[in-house]
């Protein structure tokens, strides 16, 4: 099954109770690669991403996520899956009554079984790599908002990860701080060769990272192409009114 | 004015009415215990996804917490026993009626802390691989203890206080004693002022207590 893609989604369907947010969404992810998911607020791209990890279950089609079919999945098979997938959110959400270690190394510990030694030696390699070591005793309440988003990160990567989910990473930010947070995504692209998706509307950096870009809007999938094709040269319609918007920003 | 203060007749009676702390505490701990029990036990209900259980808890929140206690005092001391036959000491009916009003109160002290914790939270926990009840025990309870504590504390104090109103069951408490002594001597203003300063250190030192114990909080929510 070596060429199955990473993550293969057919005729997905997501409902709150008798509201369609998502319909008849397919795609497929290989390994390695970067996928943005963009649109109108509101269109469904968190719940997308949430659908992706298990945390919604989806009314109609199926996921595969490294061949585990997620609506068969049990409860146990989605959590082990879960583990395997990091999730980084707008609002960081980190663990308030923890300081950074902690709140990177409670999973591994708690889940993977490391030793505390083990788990903080490899919390502070990662620190090291999102650029804050020195805040490893630090509440998360004594963090800017760019820290505690590489903490975040780091707690994610913390369960070494095959695919990392991003549900804009950087939209809680200044732009200065959005510039480290994206340093250490461009960084995880490059020389983790990490999976991911993301959801975001830098549009700079969209540009260097995605390997493609997907729209959505009206619960459907609008466009889906290569980066360069996308915004150079989309074919669809909402999709230049689309890009408009977000360049007029 | 010309009534003449004789606090005098503290320092001699002092040391009996302190003596009623004994039975202050036994009914104002007793039954923020079971306060607690009770507390926890119908916020569980009412955030459980059981549309029954919710309706049982509201219904017990909303009575304990509107019966003047009382009344309640009276029917679990003096009706309880005529109705069904079943009835306890002053000391022990006192502890029941605190503990039904105390409750009702610790009830939406520790639902409004629960609700105080973003459902954000929840997700962060679920999507590293926690289970439901890993998130609750890891992330949700070590938050909530925190949150839950100042309107805790409220309802904690409310139970000392409500405690000198078992005297109408003649439970031999600090306020009781001064009304037995004013009985006697006629020095209601000073032996009222005294049960009222024993009051005020036991509470004084009990919320003091309770800060302290806020201030062990090393983070501020985010
Ligand atoms: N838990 C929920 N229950 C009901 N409706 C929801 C829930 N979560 C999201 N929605 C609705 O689903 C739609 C898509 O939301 P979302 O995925 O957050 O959009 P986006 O991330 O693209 O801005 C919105 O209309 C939102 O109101
Ligand atoms: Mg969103």
């Amino acid at each position: 099954m070596a060429n199955e893609s990473f993550i293969k989604a057919r005729n997905l369907v997501k409902k709150y109770g008798s509201t369609t947010i998502l319909e008849d969404i397919s795609f497929d992810i290989n390994r390695s690669e970067v996928l943005v998911l963009c649109g109108p607020s509101g269109c469904g791209k968190s719940t997308l991403l949430r659908c992706l990890n298990g945390l919604e279950t989806i009314q109609g089609g199926q996921i595969w996520i490294d061949n585990v079919e997620l609506r068969g999945a049990s409860q146990k098979e989605l959590r082990a899956l879960r583990q395997r997938v990091g999730m980084v959110f707008q609002m960081f959400n980190l663990f308030p009554h923890m300081t950074t270690l902690k709140n990177i190394i409670i999973a591994p510990m708690k889940l993977l079984n490391k030793t505390k030694q083990q788990a903080t030696e490899d919390a502070m390699r990662l620190l090291e790599i999102v650029g804050i070591p020195e805040k490893v005793d630090e509440y998360p309440c004594a963090l800017s908002g760019g820290q505690r988003q590489r903490v975040a990160i780091a707690r994610a990567l913390a369960m070494k990860p095959d695919l990392m989910l991003f549900d804009e990473p950087t939209s809680a930010l200044d732009p200065e701080m959005k510039e480290e947070v994206l340093n250490v995504i461009e960084r995880l692209r490059t020389e983790e060769k990490m999976t991911m998706v993301l959801v975001t509307h830098e549009i700079n950096f969209v540009k260097n990272v995605a390997d493609r870009v997907m729209m959505i809007e009206d619960r459907e999938i609008v466009e889906e192409s290569s980066a360069k094709t996308f915004f150079e040269n989309p074919k669809e319609e909402r999709t230049k009114i689309f890009l408009k918007a977000i360049t007029d920003l | 004015m010309d009534y003449v203060f004789q606090f005098g007749i503290l320092k001699e009676y002092a040391p009996y009415l302190a003596g009623g702390l004994g039975y202050t505490c036994m009914v104002g701990f007793g039954s923020i215990f079971f306060s607690i029990v009770l507390g926890l036990f119908f916020a569980t209900l009412q955030i459980s996804n059981n549309k029954i259980l919710k309706i049982i808890a509201l219904i017990y929140v909303d009575i304990f917490r509107t019966v003047p206690l009382v009344c309640l005092l009276i029917w679990i001391h003096y009706v309880m026993p005529i109705l069904f036959n079943v009835g306890g000491s002053p000391t022990q009916s006192s502890i029941i009626a605190l503990s039904l009003n105390g409750g009702a109160l610790a009830c939406e002290a520790f639902r409004g802390g629960l609700e105080a914790i973003p459902l954000t939270q929840n997700q962060a926990s679920l999507s590293l691989g926690f289970s439901r009840i890993q998130t609750i025990l890891f992330v949700i309870i070590p938050q909530a203890v925190y949150s839950v504590l100042p309107p805790l504390t409220n309802v904690f104090i409310t139970n000392l206080k409500n405690v000198t109103i078992t005297m109408i069951v003649s439970v031999p408490e600090v306020m009781f004693r001064a009304q037995e002594l004013t009985v006697q001597f006629f020095r209601p203003l000073e032996l009222y002022t005294g049960a009222a300063i024993i009051y005020i250190l036991l509470i004084g030192s009990f919320s003091y207590a309770m800060r302290r114990v806020e201030k062990l909080r090393k983070w501020e929510s985010i």
